[in-house]
């Protein structure tokens, strides 16, 4: 229904963000907790650039969303995507800020660092799905 | 410093967010001294909890009112963009800072600085977006 | 987008402020739109060419 008409730009830039979570899925299903069974608590520069790694896919997702606003030139897509991309920011920061209190508060575990932008994206592709199905 | 804007929409964005911030100190302060002295538990708990957080997303919710009131779209396009900035700056902190406490010795600061770090990036990049129309 | 705003603003000896001001918009967006940086929407570009008495084809141009 809604991937008949992709253009080129669209249909390639929806690939690289699919491989793109893909990677982070992954990363996030088998590197973070082999890592924290290690007991890892190491220091210095080495450990700093290692543990920055895993984090440059989900940078990468961030750029990628960014890349595609600025280049789509279908104006109504783009406005879309924006709106969903807002909505999807808003879910995440009322998350992280009620998420936080309860931390502060009821003392729950922190949560590991690739649910922000698990979150962020799942909210927003929800919201992009229900913001083009309402406007048909 | 941000100034306060000319257009309506822009003053109404200001008169709404003071009052919210004002409740949020005032419901901070009564979680915090709820909590200190009477340590609360269950539903009431998670009630008083969540109370701090409420003002915080009703801000959001008026910076989203903003952008939909503005009626200037050259200004809503900046607002939207530093928006965007905001969140992307915020979340780039935020994950980067969190595998570097899991993987390595940096301290555990609040996943509460998500929040901050949207309002700081937000504001940063405003001059920088708006550089770019000169 | 090429435009003949700044012309026209000149004829009627129109500051950047007077036309935002017409406009009820501000003096930064009559800018962004005057160097080309910025495309007006449809509601605006039809205030403008009321606003100047011209078809917005007179004010605007999309040719290179």
């Amino acid at each position: 229904m809604l991937n008949k008409n992709l253009s080129r730009f669209q249909r390639r830039s929806l690939a690289l963000f699919s491989a793109s979570i893909l990677l982070t899925a992954l990363i996030t299903m088998f590197i973070h907790d082999y890592f924290r069974l290690q007991h890892h608590s190491t220091n210095g520069p080495l450990a700093w650039t290692l543990a920055l790694l895993p984090s440059l896919p989900f940078l990468g997702t961030i750029v990628l969303a960014l890349r595609y606003i600025g280049r789509e030139r279908d104006e109504y897509i783009r406005a879309q995507v924006l709106l969903a991309l807002l909505q999807g920011s808003f879910i995440t920061l009322a998350f992280t800020v009620v998420y936080a209190f309860f931390e502060n508060y009821l003392k729950i575990p922190s949560a590991p660092a690739m649910a922000y932008v698990d979150v962020f994206l799942i909210a927003s592709m929800i919201a992009l799905r229900i913001d083009l199905r309402s406007a048909q | 410093m941000i100034c306060i804007p000319n257009s309506k929409a822009g003053r109404r964005y200001v008169y709404r967010l003071a009052p919210t911030m004002l409740t949020y100190v005032l419901f901070l302060y009564i979680a915090q001294s709820i909590f200190h002295h009477h340590h609360p538990t269950g539903l009431f708990a998670y009630f008083l909890a969540v109370l701090p957080a409420l003002p915080l997303i009703g801000s959001l919710v008026v910076v989203g009112l903003y952008v939909s009131e503005e009626s200037d779209e050259f200004e809503r396009s900046i607002l939207v963009q530093s928006m965007i900035w905001g969140l992307g700056g915020a979340l780039s902190v935020g994950t980067v800072w969190g595998f570097l406490e899991d993987f390595t010795n940096a301290p555990h600061i609040s996943i509460f600085y998500v929040y901050v770090f949207f309002w700081i990036f937000m504001g940063i990049s405003q001059p920088f977006i708006r550089h770019k129309y000169r | 987008m090429k435009n003949r705003l700044r012309i026209l603003r000149a004829e009627r000896n129109w500051s950047q402020a007077d036309l935002a001001q017409k406009l009820e918009v501000s003096r930064q967006s009559v800018n962004a739109i005057e160097t080309g940086k910025f495309d007006p929407s449809l509601p605006l570009a039809f205030k403008l060419a009321r606003l100047f008495d011209s078809p917005i084809e007179s004010i605007f141009s999309d040719q290179e």
